[in-house]
């Protein structure tokens, strides 16, 4: 629990080496108008929303959501404070949003996420035909040494189910996929050349001593004779015996 | 009233106020001085009564003193006892060996039996001289006959050694010789030398080198003789010089520094094998290799500094909530041609920017970027070795009249894209190089910041880059 000092600053109490992770998402969908709305030009209805990638409540531990939109929009600070945390609004352009997520625990501090509003792709067909644009992102909160009450929170595992791929559209496990195969033929092919380039600077180096070495060798025995005539700037020349 | 104007008795019979005045009371005119035109009528008045019994008392001083006269005497008093006489008298000059009798004033008190008190600045050189004995035996020269050298001799004795006027007195129509001062030098050291070995003098030989001494007159004569353009000209190529030494270290630096990195980059990639031995045992080997060259530049590599791990992310260690994206941020302190580099592989190679925050995926991901940033640096001491090399090879073909290859697989600056290096055959690279050919060394008119399109990225847009907001309104 925490506790006040004399000095006013109060101290809290925290779960030594314990780090807690829970997968969560957040994104929004898009639908176009059927024609771009005369009075302020907007063209897309949108939802942005946070949720958990598993099937969890996420209220057990965050207790409100800010999103801060675009300066344009009247009233910016939107806030969701139960679940669903998600709001819905209408507009023409993308932008980047700010979600920012506090806790039940007001001793851990608020985590902010970037997300970027997207209207245009990807587009997933609906079953009723029409189109949808549908952008998510999966991302993980990390609880390092969490208060006592967070952890009794985080550890609930009360109706907690694991991720089920068929409420989401974006297919996140392949995405994963394929996101790690990606990287491991980048990294695999970046290592050869490391390898490559370092063999290579070795071998310079090695070069360029044996090269110097001899130049200097030769330039600090006895000079040529055609340096007498020149006009020379060094007022000492080199004695003949 | 008469008093108060001044008139004295009343007039006698026959008096006019003209008559009063006596002849007798008249001033002499030589005492009357009239005032200078310029000059104050106050300071007149001080300096015509100098001197005057009555001006002893009024030339009193605001503080009345005993010892001090002010300004009462016209003349200066200097010095407190009589003046002694002075004699103009003939005297005798040590110094002189001809005789010749001078006079001059003498105080009267000055002893005679002083010496002239300027002959002791008569130093005169000890100019040895020789027996004909001496002279065959010792310091006989074909070049120098007997007479000759007497006469030099002689001069050097009249003329205390004075090479120039000795040069010029020198009689070379009766010798029939033409020799130059730095001849007449050589052969009068020579001789000294000579004799004092010869008489077993313990001094240290006199040493002249003749030849250092003509070069080093000509060079001056050249050097006081150089025209305009010849001074500029010297002016430029100093510049030039000083230019090329400056790049040169620059470029040493470079190859060094990096080649440090190199080294502890080696080690560190060392150090998963079996415990501590091998780690110290191939960084030993590399001191001793590098000892044994024992060129400058290995001297700079004895102490490996830490090592290129590319990028230090930053690591969450307090506690407290953190979002795994958070951890694929690039730190403050990655530059921003390391950080264009980084976006350039990334997107060349197809990868997402900002990919989902998978643990696995977010260390992968780090790991490549930091081999971006070692590859870069590999590049970049590549690319200075390169030139490090050519510049050797021109300086063997001057120098030495050699030449050598540079084998493709040191060469990365300046490659065009797709013009690989082929992968086969002597001195080839072992790799495609595909990456290290996307690194941009010195990428020139970088833009600072990167407006961003929206289809360029299918994920959030990261607060990597503090890319410029899109418009929304």
């Amino acid at each position: 629990m925490s506790e006040a000092t004399p000095t006013g600053v109060t101290t809290v109490e925290r779960i030594r080496n314990q780090k807690i992770v829970k997968r969560i998402i957040y994104g929004n969908t898009a639908i176009r108008f059927d024609r771009k709305r005369e009075a302020d030009g907007h063209t897309h209805e949108w939802t942005l929303y946070l949720r958990s990638y598993d099937q969890e409540d996420l209220s057990k531990f965050i207790r409100k959501v800010q999103f801060k939109l675009h300066d344009s929009y009247p009233n910016p600070l939107r806030w969701a404070e139960q679940p669903p945390f998600e709001i819905s609004e209408t507009g023409w352009g993308e932008f980047e949003v700010q979600i920012k997520i506090y806790f039940v625990d007001v001793n851990e501090k608020p985590l902010t996420a970037y997300y970027y509003l997207r209207l245009f792709q990807p587009v997933f067909q609906l079953a009723n035909g029409k189109e949808m644009v549908v952008a998510e992102y999966y991302d993980e909160i990390i609880f390092q040494e969490p208060t006592l009450i967070m952890y009794q929170v985080l550890t609930d595992q009360k109706d907690f189910k694991k991720h089920d791929p068929r409420r989401f559209y974006t297919d996140f496990e392949q995405i994963r996929l394929r996101t790690i195969e990606n990287l491991n033929n980048a990294r695999d092919e970046i290592g050869t050349e490391i390898t490559d380039l370092r063999a290579s600077l070795r071998d310079a180096y090695e070069l360029i001593q044996k090269y110097s070495k001899e130049l200097d060798e030769d330039s600090s025995g006895v000079t040529n004779g055609g340096n007498e005539d020149s006009n020379q700037s060094r007022l000492s020349t080199p004695r003949k015996s | 009233m008469r008093d108060i104007m001044g008139l004295s008795q009343a007039p006698k019979e026959g008096e006019t106020p003209l008559s009063k005045t006596s002849k007798k009371s008249f001033i002499k005119k030589g005492e009357t001085f009239k005032r200078p035109q310029g000059m104050h009528r106050e300071l007149f008045n001080l300096l015509v009564n100098q001197g005057k019994e009555m001006s002893k008392s009024m030339e009193q001083s605001i503080v009345p003193s005993d010892t001090k006269t002010g300004y009462r005497n016209v003349k200066a008093q200097i010095g407190f006892r009589r003046s002694r006489k002075w004699q103009y008298k003939p005297f005798l000059n040590e110094a002189r060996n001809d005789g010749l009798q001078l006079k001059h004033w003498e105080r009267e008190d000055r002893k005679p039996t002083e010496p002239y008190p300027f002959a002791r600045f008569n130093k005169v050189l000890p100019i040895p001289k020789f027996s004909d004995a001496e002279y065959e035996r010792f310091i006989r020269d074909p070049k120098w006959s007997k007479s000759e050298t007497e006469h030099l001799f002689d001069l050097c004795e009249r003329f205390d050694l004075r090479w120039p006027v000795i040069m010029d007195r020198f009689d070379f129509k009766t010798f029939k010789s033409t020799k130059t001062m730095e001849d007449l030098k050589e052969r009068y050291y020579d001789v000294v030398n000579e004799l004092n070995a010869a008489r077993g003098n313990n001094v240290e030989p006199l040493s002249y080198d003749v030849e250092h001494e003509k070069r080093r007159k000509e060079q001056l004569c050249k050097l006081w003789n150089r025209t305009k353009e010849q001074i500029k000209e010297e002016e430029d190529l100093k510049l030039a010089m000083k230019k090329i030494e400056t790049k040169r270290r620059e470029r040493e630096k470079k190859v060094s520094d990096l080649k440090r990195i190199l080294q502890a980059a080696d080690r560190a990639s060392n150090s998963p094998s079996p415990g501590g031995l091998s780690p110290g045992g191939s960084s030993h080997k590399r001191r001793g290799m590098f000892k044994k060259t024992g060129a400058p530049g290995a001297a700079q590599l004895m102490t490996p500094t830490e090592a290129s791990h590319g990028i230090r992310f930053h690591e969450f260690r307090s506690s407290g909530p953190h979002l795994r994206s958070q951890e694929i941020r690039l730190p403050s302190n990655v530059g921003q041609k390391k950080m264009k580099n980084i976006d350039i592989v990334v997107e060349r190679l197809k990868l997402d920017v900002f990919p989902h925050a998978h643990e696995e995926i977010v260390k992968s991901y780090n790991e490549f970027r930091s081999d971006v940033v070692v590859l870069l640096e590999l590049k970049t001491a590549l690319q200075a070795a390169e030139s490090e090399l050519e510049v050797l090879r021109n300086r063997m073909q001057n120098e030495l009249g050699r030449t050598f290859d540079i084998e493709p697989r040191f060469q990365v600056k300046d490659n065009e894209i797709g013009d690989r290096p082929k992968t086969r055959g002597k001195g080839a690279p072992t790799s495609r190089r595909r990456i290290t050919q996307m690194l941009e060394i010195i990428p020139g008119g970088l833009p600072t910041t990167r407006k961003r399109k929206a289809t360029e990225r299918a994920s959030p847009a990261p607060e990597l880059k503090r890319s410029s907001r899109s418009t929304h309104s």
